[in-house]
């Protein structure tokens, strides 16, 4: 018999998702408002419009009082759908991990995120719903209860400023403010946001005239707006690790942080597939290399759980006991296809270069910008060198995998846990020629690996189970 | 060790069935241009009656030590290995045509991955389920 520790419907902040479908259908009115372009129009799109909003609101509200879950010890049940009832049962079993989110907006009306992640992909991928703040707390401490975690990882001081470093990720940040960006004009009407784009413009070129006193006035503005960007993804990722502990009870890694957007993530230990070392270049500069955990569905590809350094192993191996330190995995590298590492980031490279040599021939106040692509695409071309000397996957001692392979600026070593992974190898007629292979590794959740030409004795002989 | 490869009536029936999405592209290639739609025809049956019954001739499967192993391709060589203690679920199907050439085509689900075997002949089919379902050879 089981007990039942909570029950009811999801938190009312669920209807919200079916209200923005209906700001999507209010769009449509408008569109005819505008072909016709006059008041009558214009009057009869805004009736049609709140009609569509008090629909929406009035569908929404039926299908939240239709909706619930049910906790008992052993399960969770979903309960969806208005005329056709749809019921998910998810077992403890079946979890890999758990991440509650309690960003700023939701945490002001008593909100959190629940999201729960698959081991396999034979159960579900991934679910997400809202609930009350107490009611979030019982269902992880019931799916993954959490005893005596002792904290092992909580960086300060430098360590802390390391960690902060290797969490900013420029490229989703820069997304981010482009779409809030957008977004905020679409709010506030377009005058205030031309107006509150211009005062911003204003102070970066404030900005751009100081760094035009040490760099040419094109890779001014560049520098200028790589440092906004920049400054921005660290304030985000200062506050996203403020408070950032890592702790281990019994098969459960617990990790919890946050000063605005808390966030609280219980990864099932044994579900863990891989854990990725990522060498990233400011992880070069810095020494220390950000550890990412992917557990079935799981990817936590946002934040790194822990930070880890040469000489560091034990930490790491008090995360995950089966934790063997990265080695090298790439074999012999005769007759290993260079244009295959090398054809992406050498056309760039070949590309960027033939811009420069015409911009010193036609445009020579260009080349000092044309430098900064033909930089980065020379830094691509280093990490491919290092792909080739490094890209490789071989069985450690202890039955997981190890695993070395490089994308764009980024290496990423990682030691495969998961027993539970099929190989794929395919070969054109040139490896064919020499013997190699580029091979795939299946992992749980359908993730895939690549590792590029390898030979393909060692692909064959790989011991599958371990 | 449990060999299978693909067996001809099936691989008939495969190349068969990719001859239906070319005949519904058909029409909307000789809408355009009524040589195109020629020479569209023309490509599509080559494939349907010589690539695919030729790919499907060069699959060599097994069954061995915990995993299934599948190689196939002429140019472009591949080759799968799937535990078969991890194997969630073979499918079966037999369609009426895949009947009267006693072949059966086999699905297999595993968490990771779908793997999709040749048409195999009703022969080897029962003890390669009976294998992947966690059975002695």
């Amino acid at each position: 018999m089981s007990t039942v520790r909570a029950q009811g419907r999801f938190h009312i902040i669920f209807i919200v998702k079916y209200i923005r479908y209906g700001l999507i259908l209010c769009l449509v009115p408008m569109l005819q408002a505008l072909i016709a372009f006059d008041l009558p129009s214009l009057t009869k799109a805004l009736r049609q419009d709140a009609a569509i909003l008090v629909g929406m609101a009035l569908f929404s509200f039926v299908i939240w009082r239709r909706c619930g879950f049910l906790l008992t010890d052993r399960q969770l049940t979903l309960r969806r759908g208005i005329l056709w009832h749809r019921q998910q049962v998810i077992r403890p079993v079946q979890l890999a991990a758990i991440q509650l989110d309690r960003p700023l907006y939701l945490r002001l009306v008593g909100c959190t995120r629940v999201r729960l992640f698959a081991a396999s992909s034979a159960a579900f991928g991934q679910v997400q719903f809202f609930l009350p703040r107490r009611q979030a707390s019982v269902l992880a401490e019931c799916l993954m209860p959490v005893q005596s975690a002792s904290s092992f990882f909580a960086p300060t001081g430098a360590e802390r400023l390391r960690f902060t470093m290797l969490s900013a990720n420029l490229v989703t940040t820069s997304l981010l403010v482009v779409f809030s960006a957008q977004q905020t004009q679409d709010l506030l009407g377009k005058n205030l946001g031309v107006d509150l784009g211009s005062l911003a413009m204003a102070n970066l070129g404030r900005l751009e005239r100081l760094a035009e006193l040490f760099l040419p006035a094109g890779v001014a503005w560049l520098f200028t707006l790589i440092f906004t960007l920049w400054s921005i993804a660290l304030f985000s990722s200062l506050l996203a690790t403020a408070n950032f502990k890592v702790s281990r009870s019994g098969g459960v890694i617990l990790a919890k942080g946050g000063r605005i957007n808390l966030t609280e993530r219980r990864i099932q230990a044994a579900a863990v597939s891989y854990c990725d070392i990522r060498i990233t270049p400011i992880s070069r500069l810095l020494r220390r290399y950000p550890v990412f955990l992917c557990a079935g569905s799981y990817t936590g590809a946002d934040l790194p759980i822990l930070v880890y350094g040469k000489g560091r192993d034990t930490l790491l191996q008090a995360l995950m006991p089966q934790f063997i330190p990265p080695r090298p995995v790439a074999g012999i590298t005769a007759n290993r296809s260079w244009p295959q590492f090398l054809w992406k980031s050498g056309a760039l490279l070949a590309f960027s270069a033939m811009l420069c040599v015409v911009s010193v021939w036609q445009m020579p106040q260009l080349t000092p910008l044309l430098l900064v692509p033909l930089a980065l695409c020379a830094g691509l071309v280093a990490v491919s060198v290092e792909g080739w000397f490094t890209e490789g996957a071989a069985r450690n001692s202890n039955g997981t995998m190890a695993v070395c392979y490089t994308r764009l600026f980024s290496r990423h070593q990682l030691c495969v846990f998961s027993p539970n992974i099929s190989l794929s190898s395919v070969q054109t007629p040139f490896s064919e020629a020499v013997g190699r292979c580029t091979l795939t590794i299946y992992l749980p959740c359908r993730r895939r690996i690549r590792v590029r030409s390898i030979k393909k004795l060692a692909a064959d002989h790989l011991r599958l189970v371990a | 060790m449990l060999r299978f490869t693909a067996s001809a009536g099936g691989a008939r029936v495969v190349a068969l069935w990719l001859l239906v999405p070319g005949a519904v592209l058909a029409p909307f290639v000789f809408w355009q241009t009524f040589w195109g739609g020629v020479l569209f025809c023309a490509v599509w049956l080559f494939f349907c009656a010589v690539c695919v019954p030729l790919h499907l001739s060069t699959v060599r499967g097994s069954v061995s030590l915990g995993e299934v192993r599948l190689s196939r391709g002429i140019l472009f060589k591949s080759s799968r290995r799937v535990p078969t203690r991890f194997v969630a679920g073979v499918c079966r199907i037999r369609t009426p045509l895949l009947a009267l050439t006693h072949s059966s085509l086999l699905i297999v689900y595993t968490s990771g991955c779908v793997l999709i075997l040749p048409p195999v002949s009703d022969k080897d089919a029962g003890p390669l389920i009976h294998a992947l379902e966690g059975g002695g050879l």
